[in-house]
């Protein structure tokens, strides 16, 4: 049984809790609260995913996805694999059950997406001859293409669907992010003012608003329906190679990407929504491929692609 | 009386019909057509694409010189021509071009190392930088290229160096090494020359676009 490892930190001595240390068997490139915060689940670079009590951090099971070939993140709780001839596989991150397959478009997709209880799963091709064209597709709940369109050049680099499966937005390395109508594929949107690749997209949980992160340290927030830039949150020391929102919407956490290497150190932010401040910074050892909040919102799991998750008290 | 020029599609198909063209096994004459054609269109291979990497920037200006003055590193002046698969010569190409600068370090607030060239009426293009620097998340020295020119795919490529210590002075063997170049035939001979203050690296990079 993997014990979990306590850090004495300032935060500790003011009284609040210690930031703690999950020890994983595998490189951990995902992670995510299970719904009632008691447990961790990480997606390990050996294909499993791992269960940890969230108070002591002992393994609770290693659930392995059988016959898979790459392993990404489509939603919060849902991990998706993909095969080279293009089918997908969604898994429920939590308890490692496989939800549903899609036999895709003939060639691997990447950057997929879910929404809906998985109704709509999104991902996109590259052209696989010369050329770099990039393609979006979006299969319906029977699995059947209900779109392919064109996205930029140079293969994707984030994607999300709102929470209410309306609205499909993907970035593509060319630095265009393009929002869709899920229902026919228009494109309802070209945001092409942000001039670097972004690496995060996230809506609110209420899905009023998209968030953008990438190359140039800073977080866009568009308005999802008039998709104005309603703020920019200035202030990451390093590119955001991680994004997400507490529940309640409130606050946001970022991880960074060092434009050096991946080992080099970084940090990880918290913000308040609100106002776009920056509430607290955190250092980080290497760059950060994933960071998520309790329910409560009082915790950040983080991970880097190292045999460690970091639990961070993060109480406003 | 104004005499009407027949396109190629027109010539061959009359070649076909009239028994001037055919196939030394039998053949629809529709089949042939497209032999014929697609042989046709690949009198020139295109440049192969390569992957477009996460630090392309959006407007970066139109300079030939993207060597500052006391900048460390080789220079290294890189050119070439933009043909398309039939070996014509594309005019008005834009040729994005950016690289780590001689630290192996991406320019992401301003442009240096980035530039926006168009090819001339001779097609060609030419740009003088230094040898980029290796980091450690992808070791071979590359220049990262997107061109776009109407009528064409846009092409994303990359430029590796066949002096790059990466490839051990044997890039035929060693290219793919890691995953970290799919094709040999970006791996460019590199000509050495001394200049009258310094020596410098002349690198010949002619780009093949496929037409849409």
């Amino acid at each position: 049984m993997r014990a979990i490892l306590f850090v004495v930190t300032i935060s500790m001595l003011q009284g609040q809790s210690p930031e703690r240390k999950i020890q994983s068997d595998s490189e951990v490139g995902i992670v995510e609260f299970s719904p009632d915060g008691s447990s961790v689940a990480g997606l390990c670079r050996d294909n499993k995913i791992r269960h940890w009590d969230g108070k002591t951090g002992a393994l609770q099971k290693a659930l392995t996805l059988e016959k898979v070939t790459g392993v990404s993140m489509a939603s919060a709780t849902t991990a998706a694999s993909t095969t080279p001839d293009g089918g997908i596989t969604l898994w429920n991150l939590l308890t490692g059950e496989k939800l549903r397959e899609v036999s895709g478009a003939g060639s691997r997709a990447n950057r997929i997406a879910v929404a809906g209880d998985q109704q709509l799963v999104a991902g996109g091709t590259k052209s696989v001859k010369n050329g770099s064209e990039t393609t979006v597709h979006l299969w319906d709940a029977t699995g059947r293409e209900r779109f392919a369109v064109a996205a930029g050049a140079g293969g994707l680099s984030a994607t999300a669907l709102s929470p209410d499966g309306s609205t499909l937005v993907a970035a593509s390395y060319d630095t265009d992010v393009r929002a869709w109508s899920t229902r026919d594929g228009e494109l309802v949107k070209l945001i092409s003012e942000i001039p670097v690749a972004t690496f995060a997209l996230q809506f609110t949980p209420d899905g009023k608003y998209l968030a953008a992160a990438g190359v140039d340290q800073t977080v866009y927030i568009y308005d999802a329906k008039s998709w104005k830039l309603v703020r920019k949150l200035l202030g990451q020391p390093e590119m955001i190679s991680a994004l997400a929102f507490s529940r309640d919407g409130k606050t946001i956490v970022t991880g960074g990407f060092n434009e050096l290497t991946v080992k080099h150190p970084t940090h990880i932010l918290l913000w308040d929504f609100a106002s776009g401040k920056v509430i607290k910074t955190i250092d980080a050892p290497r760059m950060v491929t994933s960071a998520a909040f309790s329910p409560d919102g009082k915790t950040v799991a983080v991970a880097d692609r190292e045999k460690v998750v970091r639990l961070l008290p993060v109480a406003r | 009386m104004k005499r009407k020029l027949i396109d190629r599609r027109d010539m061959l198909e009359n070649c076909i019909v009239r028994g001037l063209l055919v196939a030394a096994v039998p053949m629809a004459s529709t089949n042939l057509f497209a032999l014929w054609q697609k042989a046709e269109e690949k009198a020139v291979q295109p440049t192969p694409a390569e992957v477009l990497g996460p630090f392309f920037k959006k407007g970066a200006p139109n300079a030939t010189n993207l060597r500052g003055a006391g900048d460390p590193g080789f220079p290294l002046r890189v050119m070439g021509q933009v043909v398309n698969t039939r070996g014509e010569k594309i005019e008005g190409a834009k040729l994005d071009i950016w690289q780590a600068d001689h630290h192996g370090h991406y320019d992401v607030k301003g442009f240096r190392y980035r530039t926006k060239v168009v090819s001339s009426s001779k097609a060609e293009y030419g740009i003088d930088t230094v040898m980029p620097g290796h980091y450690s998340d992808r070791p071979a020295q590359h220049v990262h290229y997107m061109i776009t020119a109407p009528g064409h795919k846009t092409l994303i490529t990359q430029l590796y160096f066949a002096t790059d210590p990466y490839f051990e002075g044997n890039p035929d063997k060693n290219y793919h090494k890691n995953g970290i170049v799919d094709n040999r035939e970006l791996i460019r001979p590199v000509m050495l020359f001394e200049g009258p203050g310094a020596a410098h690296a002349n690198v010949q990079f002619d780009i093949c676009l496929e037409r849409l």
